[in-house]
């Protein structure tokens, strides 16, 4: 990848993003009105949610550009955007349970919103047991990894419109009427931290995605080496 | 000629039926010794579920265990019926055989809980078609996928569980309201558990042929 | 007063949190590209081995 210089100074901008993400969602943006300053936490659950989401649909779409066209180069895309998703799932879950502990006076509670996101936490976490049940097969690992990663995804527009098909007392903040948020402050702070996660997100899903090249190289070469 | 070939697989099947049900009856009696004086009509949705859950993974499981033991998956490959009907005809027994758990464990969970369907009948027996149909599916499906696996009954549950619970939310839902005679949002939740379904049967169909060949 | 004190206090915590986050993953991708020319040379040299033996 010829092109790391130009993409690492890219590094550089998204950092400034997050510190003017940060500036705005603890200096600018206004205390809510009922849970005053904790709200606060929320920019974070958001971007990292929508993150989650986005790893893991390109990890779905890869999953399936990897059963059509059979390029393992596939494979270790949906491998990255799965692992990217975990990682901000994790982040949604604490997140949103700290939050919980604050607003609800609970860390955990059976709300549909909660149990679909944990579900799909506990899917991926097997996606990855079983990818590592088919270590020493390459081909396998990766057919059988798309192949579950294409149900698992199924889980994601559960897990968002759960809000809307059952009664849930988790906040509803995206409506068909729009964004159901007071303070146009609060709603660039949401933004700012959710383009943050974003490019995060695709950072980090390159970074994974070459390292795993990286590691099929390596066994590649390895293999040929073993067979002199 | 699928359907007969079907039942040939089932009549063989009669070891795996019959270890599973003695293990769901004592998964009753279980469940009853440990609520000696009942549960609430609510719990008993849930619990119902429970007690049907872990047999039906037994089934689930041991569906294609018999064609990857004998090493007959790579055969069947090339089979002049193609994947896709092979995969539906598991499907089918995986559900037959998954009816009668269900046919014969809820009469007497029932019975030994203390509970009665107070609800609308049609709906209770609904909630639990469309449960068994989505259970079927789904075991059917992710059997196969790990069937070549050495650890396959490890890891085939963690899988199936996670991917199972959209239905098994709204199986207890309307299980439970079933029982309590209070049924709330049925209509909403049986579509769900349909679209679950038809997911889940036409989305293996689709890839049936990659499924074989991991 | 002492909470606009505090959410200062706050930014700036977070912010050196994301400072550490972006230079390890900085140095993660240098890293990556060290190994890419090290892969290059060694899938180099195992095609020098086919080559002789062919």
């Amino acid at each position: 990848m010829r092109y790391s210089q130009t993409l690492s100074n890219l590094r550089w901008i998204l950092f400034a993003v997050f510190v003017v993400a940060l500036l705005w969602s603890f200096v600018v943006s206004p205390d809510d009105a009922i849970l005053k300053s904790s709200q606060r936490i929320f920019y974070i659950h958001f971007g990292s949610a929508i993150a989650c989401f986005i790893a893991f649909a390109i990890g779905w779409a890869a999953a399936i550009a990897y059963l059509v066209k059979r390029n393992l180069g596939w494979d270790r895309l949906s491998a990255a955007g799965a692992e990217v998703g975990l990682v901000f799932a994790t982040c949604v879950l604490v997140s949103g349970s700290i939050w919980a502990r604050v607003a609800w006076n609970t860390w955990w509670t059976w709300d549909p919103r909660l149990v679909t996101t944990a579900v799909l936490w506990f899917l991926y976490v097997a996606y990855f047991v079983l990818r590592a049940f088919f270590a020493e097969d390459r081909r396998r690992q990766a057919v059988a990894g798309a192949l579950f990663s294409l149900f698992a995804f199924l889980d994601v527009p559960v897990v968002f419109f759960s809000v809307n098909w059952w009664t849930s007392i988790h906040p509803k903040v995206i409506t068909e009427s729009g964004i159901n948020i007071s303070s146009p402050a609060m709603v660039t702070a949401m933004m700012l931290f959710l383009v943050a996660m974003i490019l995060l997100a695709a950072d980090l899903m390159w970074l994974r995605w070459r390292q795993h090249t990286l590691a099929d190289r390596l066994e590649a070469a390895r293999a040929e080496l073993r067979s002199y | 000629m699928l359907l007969g070939k079907d039942l040939a697989v089932e009549f063989r099947s009669r070891e795996t039926l019959s270890s599973v049900l003695v293990l769901a009856v004592l998964v009753v009696l279980v469940l009853g010794f440990a609520a000696p004086s009942g549960v609430s009509a609510e719990a008993a949705g849930g619990l119902l579920w429970v007690a049907l859950l872990f047999p039906a993974l037994q089934i689930q499981t041991r569906l294609w265990a018999s064609e990857a033991d004998q090493g007959m998956l790579d055969a069947l490959m090339g089979a002049p019926v193609g994947p896709a009907v092979l995969w539906l005809s598991k499907f089918l027994l995986s559900v037959v055989l998954t009816a009668v758990l269900a046919l014969v464990l809820t009469p007497l969970f029932l019975v030994i809980i203390g509970e009665t369907v107070r609800g609308p009948l049609g709906i209770f027996l609904a909630g639990m078609a469309l449960g068994v149909i989505g259970l079927g599916a789904v075991g059917a499906t992710l059997s196969l996928l790990t069937a070549r696996m050495r650890l396959r009954e490890a890891l085939m549950p963690l899988m199936a569980l996670p991917l199972s619970v959209p239905l098994f939310l709204g199986a207890v839902v309307i299980t439970s309201g079933s029982l309590s005679g209070t049924p709330h949002q049925v209509g909403l939740w049986l579509l769900l558990m349909g679209v679950f379904d038809v997911m889940y049967i036409a989305l293996p169909l689709l890839v049936a042929d990659i499924l074989m060949e991991v | 007063m002492s909470e606009q004190i505090a959410l200062w206090f706050l930014f700036f915590a977070y912010t050196a949190v994301f400072v550490i986050l972006f230079l390890v993953v900085g140095r993660l991708h240098s890293r990556a590209s060290r190994l890419e020319k090290e892969v290059e040379h060694l899938e180099a040299a195992v095609s020098e081995e086919e080559k002789k033996k062919a």
